[in-house]
């Protein structure tokens, strides 16, 4: 394999027509969304989109959210470095579709129908009947999703700056443009009619990709016998410099099957169907996509190091296949797929922060009830101001950024997981108990994550002691306080009234 | 909604989640049990062209995992209504 000279065609036409072309499908899929809420009830059609969500698009909508930025670019790069090992590092996500969708999901559609919930914190709010809760949930989720939206505002600018060569504040503001105006006029269904394509696009970029990859270094023979040859450590555990140690192994598979769980922005996807029957078919639809989806980009990452061994960064492997493999006039389309991950993550991060404003801050603790054209107005302007204020950010990102959104990406779910299950799984949850549940999730993932870094105990990622310290103090604390109230497990655990 | 269609939701719900817990507990033995044991040999041994611990430890219960996940999906959850 000859040394590759990692050179981007930048600003080429066919590239900056299929991005513009992409943009412009996105917008049209926006606005076909926008129209088509504008006769239902404002706030149930811009949160929940009527629940009237079928399994394909519940499906492609969750895992388009799931995928963002480093899915495209920061796990292909591990790949680059860690050769095989890396198909044992995301190996959690063979089972992360039954988890996320099947404990949770169907649980949630039916909640959200009989409770009218139209936020994953209205929910927590209903069932231990305390603003107090949902508030802290809210501020702690408005502070860390805000630091995520500028990471990937920062990674989508990164993206356009390369292909087609803008300069990144242009690419910032056009990216910040295209998906706040969106989100914020076509609410939930705009992002997830938008997720759908952006995962098809997502889908169909990566097995281009994989498939003239694979012929590219001779298949899997050719590739392995490479591999072998210049750096053999790269087709065993743990792989070079023990990257994937058996307590590692075991941490990540954990970490990748249960963090979505505790994600606001996944699981209130499950909101917006009204039939709990639909989360049973998205459930197939989601196991096939993942399927195709993860090991192509993982064994793509890998290909990669026989491919571009010259690359000046891991982060360039995915890129650099591409220039590498893909034909110059289907490039453009290809280098879409990691763009549409990130715009997919920056909707539904974006609505569920507007939604923690309106919803749950404002309407719920200040105000009783909004009308229409008032929620239309304060919702719109909420999402826009969001959208407006990452975009500052992004002109000049924190140097601490990146430690907040790893931050956000675990330590939020070691906080949401336990009261969540312990929500809808058990009558005798309390108050007290969900709050102990937050206090001491988030409380030992700060200090875990400040002492220890990503490796804790045992050599384990602090989310998995900090959901075990959570679970245990949220069952003590309820079992130490009195029942919740008889009315609220009569509708939530069908518990007869004395 | 009727008391007692809560409560079945809730049980329905309930055993739904243990099952899907107990698939999963499944894959992650399998996967980090053979991964370990067949795959610390440099340079790894082939199969089909692949790493044999990547065939027999993560391709093989990734798509035992798919076939899990049919079965959950549409027969499981499927026949289940509410």
């Amino acid at each position: 394999m000859e040394d590759f000279k990692f050179v981007l065609p930048e600003g080429s036409p066919t590239i900056t027509f299929a991005f513009a072309a992409y943009i412009i499908i996105t917008l049209v899929f926006a606005a076909m969304a926008h129209f088509r809420s504008a006769r239902g009830r404002f706030l149930d059609e811009f949160f929940v989109a009527g629940r009237s969500f079928g399994p394909w698009v519940l499906a492609l909508t969750w895992v388009a959210t799931m995928a963002s930025g480093g899915t495209f670019v920061g796990a292909p790069a591990l790949g680059w470095q860690n050769g095989w090992s890396v198909l044992l590092w995301i190996c959690g996500y063979m089972t992360i579709t039954v988890t996320g969708m099947g404990i949770l999901g169907k649980r949630i559609a039916y909640l959200g129908r009989v409770t009218g919930a139209l936020t994953m914190l209205d929910l927590l709010r209903d069932r231990f009947e305390s603003k107090a809760l949902s508030t802290v949930f809210a501020v702690l989720t408005l502070f860390l999703y805000i630091c995520y939206l500028v990471a990937q505002y920062v990674a989508g600018a990164r993206v356009m700056e390369v292909a087609l060569g803008l300069p990144y504040w242009l690419d910032l503001v056009i990216l910040a443009l295209s998906v706040t105006v969106y989100t914020a006029f076509g609410g939930l269904r705009a992002v997830a009619w938008t997720d759908a394509f952006q995962a098809t696009v997502m889908l169909g970029g990566i097995l281009i990709t994989f498939a003239l990859a694979l012929q590219y270094v001779g298949g899997f023979d050719g590739l392995n016998q490479l591999l072998v040859a210049t750096a053999p450590e790269l087709t065993s555990l743990p792989g070079p410099n023990n990257f994937l140690p058996l307590s590692q192994a075991i941490s990540f598979f954990l970490v990748w099957s249960f963090t979505p769980l505790g994600q606001p922005a996944l699981l209130s996807r499950f909101l917006s169907t009204g039939e709990p029957s639909v989360v049973g078919r998205a459930t197939f639809f989601n196991g096939a996509y993942v399927l195709l989806l993860y090991p192509a980009i993982m064994m793509m990452g890998v290909m990669s190091r026989v491919i571009v061994p010259n690359i000046a960064a891991p982060d360039q492997a995915t890129p650099a296949t591409i220039v590498a493999v893909v034909p110059a006039w289907l490039a453009g389309v290809v280098l879409a797929a990691p763009f549409a991950a990130v715009m997919s993550t920056i909707s539904s991060f974006l609505l569920v922060t507007g939604g923690t404003i309106v919803q749950d801050l404002y309407q719920r603790n200040l105000k009783t009830e909004l009308d229409d054209n008032k929620a239309r107005w304060i919702s719109q302007g909420t999402t826009l101001v969001i959208g407006i204020v990452a975009l500052a950010i992004a002109f000049r990102p924190p140097q601490y950024l990146q430690y907040i959104v790893i931050f956000a990406a675990t330590g939020l779910a070691a906080a949401y997981l336990a009261p969540t299950v312990m929500a809808v799984f058990w009558p005798r949850a309390t108050k007290a108990g969900a709050f102990a549940a937050l206090l001491v999730g988030m409380g030992s993932f700060g200090v875990q994550y400040v002492f220890y870094g990503s490796r804790s105990w045992l050599d384990m990622d602090p989310f998995i002691w900090s959901l075990v310290l959570s679970l245990v103090a949220g069952i003590t604390v309820s079992l130490c306080t009195s029942p919740s109230n008889s009315e609220v497990n009569r509708v939530w655990f069908g518990e007869e009234t004395p | 909604m009727s008391v007692q269609e809560s409560r079945e939701n809730f049980r329905r719900s309930r055993k739904e989640a243990f099952v899907a817990l107990a698939g999963w507990f499944f894959a992650f033995a399998w996967t980090i049990i053979v991964s370990y044991w067949l795959g610390r040999e440099t340079p790894a041994p082939l199969l089909f062209g692949v790493p044999r611990w990547i065939v027999l430890g993560v391709a093989l219960p990734w798509g035992f995992s798919f076939l899990f996940t049919c079965w959950y999906s549409i027969v499981f959850l499927g026949e289940r209504k509410g």
